[in-house]
């Protein structure tokens, strides 16, 4: 094909510095990738002329296929066809069984550290071995398409990716052997390539619907500038799970039991897919499945969508309060995905954006597109004069602190790339460790959001509590990729960590703890009071444990004994007691030991004034 | 080698603009993102490995900046804090009792508004009223602290923070009426 570049008299020849960089659109259902051809950036055919490549790879008896060739396989050897892997990556094995739908191929149940794996006749492969085999196959393409090598590539990753997902498809490129340029946002590849075509200005929706995915992102348009105010989306709503419900209604209809055998689901499943296809273009679709044949209406379909369609409704309200932008303020919407293609949808953004959505541009290839755009600047074959992207963060970043409650350090929708640091102390005399847990979501308990790793911090020296300042630092780079470091500050003993994904909670999908974390907002409030108050309660208890044991001789019997019993039910108050019973006896406590408390004052002061050093006596 | 902009200097001289609560917005946002031009990380990505670190920590720093400057509550913070006065050590005589009853009664309202969709147009009502108190007191702030009366502008600050803190409640309160996750 590059032979068939006719070169225009007068302009020079291939420059011998000009990099060759790609853009790639890893989708759910089907990837592309786009380069420079000529002047332009465009998506690249394969040999047989398609650029979209379907996301399906077959591990057959000899060698990998992937593409169209993998998915005639999905019937006949749907073990080892794997269709979606997208929608594994960086998720649990526990996560992926929690899907709440069958899975045609097998995970490994016996993979390492809770890792999903998928059993094949090549061995197990993880969700990034697939994804690579997805990647190779588009850059022997752009490769071959060119006669050059891939000097750099930018992948897309849906906007509400979080750090696990985000990290695993990097690892997927360097397995394929791409150097990653950086990943971008799917909806802001868009507007590059909507945006310096139009030459648009203003706020512009990316209403982004996938095979798997739902991104909307709202970006501000101007001077050359795409900056994100706000993204929101579900990593889990897409065109599968439109097909899922309408085979559902087909099976229904048509007779078969719900423990469907295996080839006849895949076959419905295809059956559906083409369906929704036809109702794309025409009112009406016949089918015939198990000597069963029907029709199904472009209506039918859109009442069958009723609560996708809600969700994303509520996701664009999201994003517009997020970004306190009304729906007067929005210039235009862009459609990006295949499944914006459903007039359903495309009637649904319609009627809540109050305006057409602008659907000329190719909704497959224009988020690689955009890739390919900021690709060619990255590599440094244009200034980026043309195009400054300022994207944010999807998901609030934190820390556990004590109670298992989360510390927000970097709240969701903050411009990237963006360090932010917090002081946090000891709580025990002594300590000399501080295990620090680094988690995303939206929810302020622990446990409701996603743990992206542990470490700990050690060779802290010996203080009272509260003495030491530990510094922890927050860094989310462009990428949207998040290192921690921590740092005692008076002694600079320091530790850090890539983050890399950690498995350790079994928590459901991160949108579905951002959506519960405002209908849990009042339960959160609860558990959060009552996690305070038993903190307290432990904090003041050791203290109090600590001065009896040292200053047995300053407390009298009366007072202990008042001091016990109050020590006694505060423990019996932690196991079953509200947080305002604990905040209650804590406090009865804390007054009860007030005096006893004065005395060791006193005893310390003037063991000070006899010699001692401060230091020895705050050290104690 | 790129020079970067020095992490030593103060936001405000970092966008060149003088200390004071009221500021240009849109020349500030001006400045925010021809620095952004510069020293973003995409302009380095075949430049040496302390120079990617650079301008990391550049655009870092001007992200940083341009929130704090161009969100009001954030810039109080941050000018109190350069000339000397820590919001973080706040005794009740700082807050004042009125500025506490006034907070209370508020807050009050909000809580006694009918529950679910019933509620919605009072709620609205009362985001108006804050947002009318939030305006007056954003501009007392800034005739306070060009008077130099750190004292006032503290307390507006904190006055400032309690409704803040009130217009997020309200906001998550109309997206739990709305149904909004």
């Amino acid at each position: 094909m590059a032979l068939l570049q006719i070169q225009e008299p007068g302009i020079k020849p291939h420059h011998r510095e000009q990099k060759f960089a790609v853009g790639i659109d890893l989708g759910t259902t089907n990837s592309l990738v786009a380069a420079k051809v000529g002047s332009v950036v465009e998506t690249l055919p394969s040999k047989d002329g398609d650029h979209l490549l379907q996301s399906i790879v077959h591990y057959g008896d000899g060698a990998v296929t992937v593409g169209r060739e993998a998915r005639d396989f999905l019937v006949e050897d749907n073990k080892n066809t794997i269709g979606s892997v997208k929608r594994l990556l960086g998720k649990s094995q526990a996560e992926i069984r929690g899907f709440g739908y069958h899975l045609p191929y097998e995970l490994d149940s016996q993979f390492p550290d809770g890792d999903p794996a998928i059993v094949t006749r090549h061995g197990s492969v993880r969700p990034t071995q697939v994804s690579a085999e997805i990647l190779s196959v588009l850059k022997e393409r752009a490769e071959e398409f060119s006669g050059q090598e891939v000097d750099g590539a930018v992948i897309t990753v849906p906007a509400y990716f979080n750090d696990a997902q985000r990290q695993q498809t990097k690892d997927a490129a360097e397995l394929a052997g791409l150097r990653v340029l950086r990943l971008l946002n799917e909806p802001t590849a868009a507007a590059v390539a909507y945006g310096l075509d139009a030459g648009a200005e203003g706020n512009v929706i990316v209403f982004d619907l996938g095979g798997g995915t739902f991104d909307v992102s709202l970006l501000s348009l101007r001077n050359g500038v795409f900056q994100v105010l706000a993204t929101g989306g579900d990593t889990n709503l897409g065109g599968d799970d439109i097909d899922r419900l309408l085979m559902e209604w087909i099976r229904k209809r048509t007779g078969f039991s719900r423990d469907i055998d295996e080839k006849a689901l895949v076959s419905l499943n295809l059956l559906s897919n083409s369906i929704k296809h036809r109702l794309s273009l025409e009112e009406n679709a016949e089918y015939a499945f198990n000597n069963f044949t029907g029709v199904i209406t472009r209506h039918d379909l859109k009442v069958l969508c009723k609560i996708p369609l809600k969700k994303m409704v509520a996701v664009c309200s999201k994003v517009l309060r997020d970004a306190n932008v009304k729906i007067s303020d929005v210039k235009e919407v862009v459609m990006v995905g295949g499944s914006t293609r459903m007039p359903a949808v495309r009637e649904t953004v319609a009627d809540f954006f109050e305006m057409p959505p602008l659907v000329s541009y190719d909704p497959d290839k224009v988020v690689a597109i955009g890739a390919g755009i900021q690709a060619e600047v990255l590599v440094g074959n244009r200034t980026s004069d043309e195009g400054l992207l300022l994207d944010v963060t999807p998901l609030s970043l934190g820390l556990e602190t004590m109670g298992e409650l989360v510390e927000k350090i970097i709240p969701r929708n903050t411009t990237i790339p963006v360090t932010r640091a917090q002081d946090f102390t000891t709580y025990r005399d002594g300590q000399t460790a501080l295990s620090i847990h680094i988690v995303q979501g939206e929810r302020e308990l622990v446990s409701d959001c996603r743990s992206l790793g542990r470490f700990e911090l050690r060779g802290i020296p010996p203080m009272v509590a509260g003495l030491a300042k530990v510094r922890v630092s927050f860094q989310v780079d462009a990428d949207g990729l998040l290192s921690v470091s921590a740092e005692e500050v008076s002694t600079g003993v320091k530790a850090e960590i890539a983050v890399k994904p950690s498995y350790g909670l079994q928590a459901s999908a991160v949108e579905e703890m951002l959506k519960s974390s405002r209908e849990n907002a009042v339960k959160d409030m609860e558990s959060r009071s009552l996690n305070e108050a038993r903190v307290d309660a432990e904090r003041l208890m050791e203290v109090v444990d600590a001065a009896l044991l040292e200053d047995p001789d300053l407390i009298d019997s009366r007072e202990l004994s008042v001091i016990q019993s109050k020590r006694e039910l505060l423990t019996e108050l932690l196991r079953v007691g509200s947080s305002a019973e604990i905040k209650k006896v804590t406090e009865d406590l804390n007054l009860a030991s007030t005096n006893f408390a004065n005395r060791r004052m006193d005893a310390q002061i003037s063991k000070t004034l006899h010699g001692e050093s401060i230091d020895s006596v705050v050290s104690e | 080698m790129t020079k970067f902009p020095s992490s030593d200097q103060d936001y405000f001289s970092l966008f060149k603009i003088p200390n004071d609560f009221e500021v240009d917005l849109a020349a500030v946002r001006e400045t925010y993102l021809s620095f952004q031009r510069a020293f973003h990380p995409d302009q380095f990505t075949a430049s040496s490995e302390s120079e990617q670190l650079a301008a990391l920590q550049s655009s870092s720093l001007l992200n940083d900046a341009y929130e704090t400057i161009s969100s009001p509550i954030k810039r109080a913070a941050y000018l109190l804090g350069l000339s000397g006065v820590d919001v973080e050590q706040t005794s009740q005589n700082d807050l004042g009792m009125e500025l506490l009853v006034e907070q209370m009664e508020l807050r009050e309202l909000l809580g006694a508004l009918p529950g679910g969709e019933r509620g919605l147009e009072e709620l609205e009502a009362l985001q108006v009223e804050v947002e009318k108190k939030v305006a007056s007191c954003q501009s007392d702030f800034g005739v306070a602290f060009a008077k130099k009366d750190l004292q006032l502008s503290k307390r507006l600050y904190h006055k400032l923070q309690f409704l803040f803190k009130l217009t997020a409640e309200i906001t998550e309160d109309e997206e739990r009426r709305l149904g909004l996750g």
